[in-house]
């Protein structure tokens, strides 16, 4: 069975697609320990059995609010075989935001352009495969209220959930040199530490620790020991002046 | 350690921004540019400073009138089915005992409450359609400026719209506020926004003592009594127990659409299921309950027919003084008791214990002369006002951590249900009415 | 969207006020109509008086060709359909309810109200919108 997650800002059209692909097979309940509500339904695709699991509507995967911080667990946790983000095709700047994050996180990752009727219909042309070569991953262009471009979203699902991401593939984004050699001196300490062995990807967590993500910063104080930790942060101190 | 942290993370931000400015720049080859499109068209209209309120309150007539005049005929004959059914079972089925659970534990106890499946539905399916049409946010952005003055925030009208619905998804829809207190506030008067629930209780007794023409004036009224008092209260709450600004309101507007059909219904049958499935259980399980208090000790009661003598009279003899000063009998007093738990339950209370008559339930009111209009609409704003439901407490519990709110929302609730009630009884005294 | 030609925003402009009048006149009415109308019936009056003031406040741009003209009249005509349609809604389940025999009558007269009416009157700018609008983004 493939384990697919949606994600996407609010607004774009998230549920009329997560509502196409599950239908009444969808059913309600809770993320586990809190109130966000968690829709999942079934859907089956070439002979495969497909569960669809709509993530809350976010613009970013920060510890601030409470949906954005379950949203981010389950891709962190719970591994999903493929994540479908969905982005609104006349709102790229704003949507890509989390695009970028979510390929950071290693995800395996498909996004569905939504809204496509209006891009056409404002007289915008949006070159998909260059898109699909700058982010590093199959771009499906969708009308969600009409179902267009449906089929060819559980297409690329399906294929997607056959080709595991390389790890490290997801860095489709380079920081720029000064804060890349910050990130790979603090993901050297993190590669030595046993405990984290393959739980987190290793970009991602120096990344949040760079920010100083207070969930993770908790989170990982449980598991390094002091003197791995007290090294990143010194690390990051030293180096931070630097950047600007 | 937060020192470094803003400062990285204000870097990462920017750079992220700048490669996405790049990747769009080289991907999207024309029209980047705004245009003006239909939804700014209409968005004159609908947001117009002397219009933009006006509409809303057309709309929102408009829905109620969709969910309750239109539904009515399909009322009626949900109505007749179990009527017929409670008829039947009475006679067909040899056990008396079983005959009456079946004929008037069922039929007519639950029977009483499915019948409104109708305008429940309706009114969700109204909701729906608002939302889907991107209309609900313009809503919210209008009444914001009106909000802010009375001490809300914006962000908390779609909450409150929802709460129309089922006061439960109202509460957790809070979680989008981002103000402690502003969500609090809006967590504690949501319960007094009238959810689909009471509404059984308004056409029930609107409809038997206000007659066709009243009715729908007296069940406005309910509803404006609702708003109003949420007002009020959320104004005092900010003064004393929430001290402070609301928060500046930032939302997004989605572009309209034509709601699309099968994706509206899909939504009102998601919403519409949670209520079929408290019907199912909860509320169902309350008239088992109420049906057998009211049919036990059998002999004395002669299986249900004597309602004096059963257990549900002496409990309701019990609590009786309590309401007396309002006019209210042992019946009242047993179904606002067992109205604790679900409020539909109030009506599957009256269905079980005037379910005995061949009637239907709300000429048996005014038959019985339970209720005078102005003892029945003080009943109707009790009914509004007393007590979050079980499930809404549940719901602020979980949404606040604690059991100190829900304890809170508990107390001011009840203490105010009967303040208004008892001013509303005092007006109408004076006036000359019974 | 097609520039507005001065002679289709005049008879744009007329229709507009035409309607809005129309709506206005039909407020007048339902408040002539019944005995005691407050507070319910308040409400039915001032949603005429909405929809009237939405035609009226687009006469002035059609005429002068401007777009918001077409705004208010787009936002008029949808809701006259809103209005318009649930009087009918309503009037088909007053007639329902004369079957299942819960009314005594079924008055085909007097269920048609004003507003659906207007509805009817209102129709006929529908093509002409969708002519004005085709080319645009929602």
């Amino acid at each position: 069975m493939i384990r697919a997650a949606l994600i996407g800002n609010p607004n774009v059209g998230k549920t009329e697609i997560f509502n196409r692909l599950t239908g009444l097979s969808q059913k309600v309940g809770n993320f586990p320990g809190v109130t966000v509500e968690k829709k999942a339904g079934m859907l089956v695709h070439r002979g495969r059995e497909i569960e669809v699991v709509d993530l809350p509507g976010a613009y970013s995967l920060t510890a601030h609010a409470v949906d954005e911080l379950v949203a981010s667990d389950y891709i962190v946790l719970e591994r999903p075989d493929v994540i479908v983000d969905i982005v609104d095709g006349i709102n790229l700047e704003r949507n890509l935001y989390l695009t970028l994050l979510l390929l950071e996180m290693d995800a395996n990752l498909v996004v569905a352009l939504n809204r496509w009727d209006m891009v056409a219909a404002r007289g915008m042309e949006i070159d998909i495969e260059k898109l699909s070569e700058l982010l590093g991953c199959p771009v499906v262009p969708t009308v969600a209220i009409t179902g267009c471009g449906l089929e060819d979203l559980k297409d690329s699902i399906v294929d997607a959930a056959g080709q595991k991401r390389a790890k490290g593939q997801g860095a489709a984004l380079n920081y720029g040199d000064d804060i890349e050699q910050l990130i790979n001196k603090v993901e050297d300490v993190i590669k030595e530490c046993t405990a984290l062995n393959g739980r987190y990807p290793e970009r991602w967590l120096a990344i949040k620790m760079l920010e100083g993500d207070e969930r993770v910063m908790e989170q990982t104080r449980a598991i390094l020991s002091s003197s791995q930790l007290a090294d990143i942060l010194s690390i990051i101190e030293a180096e931070e002046a630097a950047i600007k | 350690m937060s020192e470094y942290a803003e400062n990285l993370s204000s870097a990462l931000a920017q750079r992220r921004y700048e490669r996405i400015a790049s990747i769009v720049d080289a991907a999207v080859k024309k029209g980047r540019g705004e245009i003006f499109t239909l939804t700014d068209m209409l968005d004159q209209v609908f947001l117009n400073k002397h219009l933009g309120i006006p509409i809303f309150l057309t709309v929102l007539w408009t829905m109620f009138q969709f969910a309750f005049a239109v539904s009515e005929p399909f009322v009626v004959i949900i109505e007749k089915i179990f009527e017929m059914l409670g008829a039947w079972s009475g006679q067909a089925i040899s056990d008396p005992h079983l005959a009456s659970f079946v004929s008037l534990g069922i039929f007519g106890g639950l029977g009483s409450v499915l019948v409104f499946i109708p305008p429940i539905f309706g009114l969700f399916l109204a909701l729906s359609v608002l939302e889907d049409s991107g209309y609900m946010a313009r809503a919210a952005f209008v009444m914001d400026r009106f909000m802010y003055r009375l001490g809300l925030h914006g962000r908390s009208f779609i909450p409150l719209m929802i709460g129309f619905g089922c006061n439960v998804p109202a509460i957790m829809a809070t979680r989008s506020m981002d103000s402690e207190k502003d969500r609090m506030i809006t967590m504690l008067i949501n319960p007094l926004i009238s959810c689909s629930a009471r509404l059984p209780v308004y056409v029930l007794i609107a409809g038997a003592l206000f007659g066709a023409a009243y009715a729908g004036t007296a069940i406005f009224a309910v509803y404006a009594l609702g708003i109003v008092l949420a007002v009020a209260t959320a104004l005092i709450f900010r003064r004393t127990l929430f001290r402070g600004e609301p928060s500046p309101f930032v939302l997004e507007l989605p572009p309209y659409a034509v709601p699309d059909a099968s994706s509206s219904i899909l939504h009102m049958w998601s919403r519409g299921r949670m209520f079929l499935k408290k019907a199912g259980t909860i509320i169902f399980g309350m008239t088992i309950i109420v049906w057998f208090l009211s049919t036990h000790p059998w002999e004395e009661t002669s299986g249900g027919q004597v309602i004096a003598e059963s257990y549900i009279a002496w409990i309701g003899h019990a609590i009786e003084p309590v309401f007396q000063p309002f006019g209210w009998d042992w019946m009242a007093a047993v179904a606002l008791l067992f109205g604790l738990v679900a409020k539909e339950v109030v009506v599957g209370t009256y269905g079980v214990l005037l379910g005995a008559e061949e009637a239907g339930l709300g000429e048996a009111l005014v038959s019985q002369e339970l209720f005078t209009p102005l003892t029945g609409f003080a009943f109707m704003a009790f009914v509004l006002i007393y007590v979050p439901c079980v499930a809404t407490i549940g719901a602020i519990a979980k949404e606040t951590n604690s059991w100190r709110w829900p304890a809170f929302a508990l107390v001011y609730q009840t203490a105010l249900a009967f303040i208004v009630s008892g001013v509303i009884i005092a007006a109408g005294r004076l006036v000359g009415l019974s | 969207m097609d520039k507005l030609s001065v002679k289709n925003g005049k008879w744009l402009g007329a229709y507009a006020f035409i309607l809005g009048i129309g709506y206005c006149a039909a407020a007048i009415v339902e408040a002539a109509g019944k005995p005691d109308i407050f507070p319910g019936g308040l409400l039915s009056i001032g949603v005429l008086l909405v929809v009237s003031a939405t035609y009226l406040m687009g006469v002035k741009g059609l005429i002068s060709g401007r777009r918001d003209g077409i705004s208010f009249l787009m936002g008029g005509l949808l809701l006259s359909v809103a209005v318009g349609g649930l009087y009918l809604l309503m009037a088909g389940a007053d007639w329902l309810m004369y079957l299942l025999g819960e009314a005594e009558d079924f008055a085909l007269l007097s269920e048609i109200s004003p507003a659906i009416i207007l509805l009817v009157i209102a129709l006929p700018l529908v093509p002409t919108m969708r002519r004005l609008t085709s080319k645009m983004a929602w």
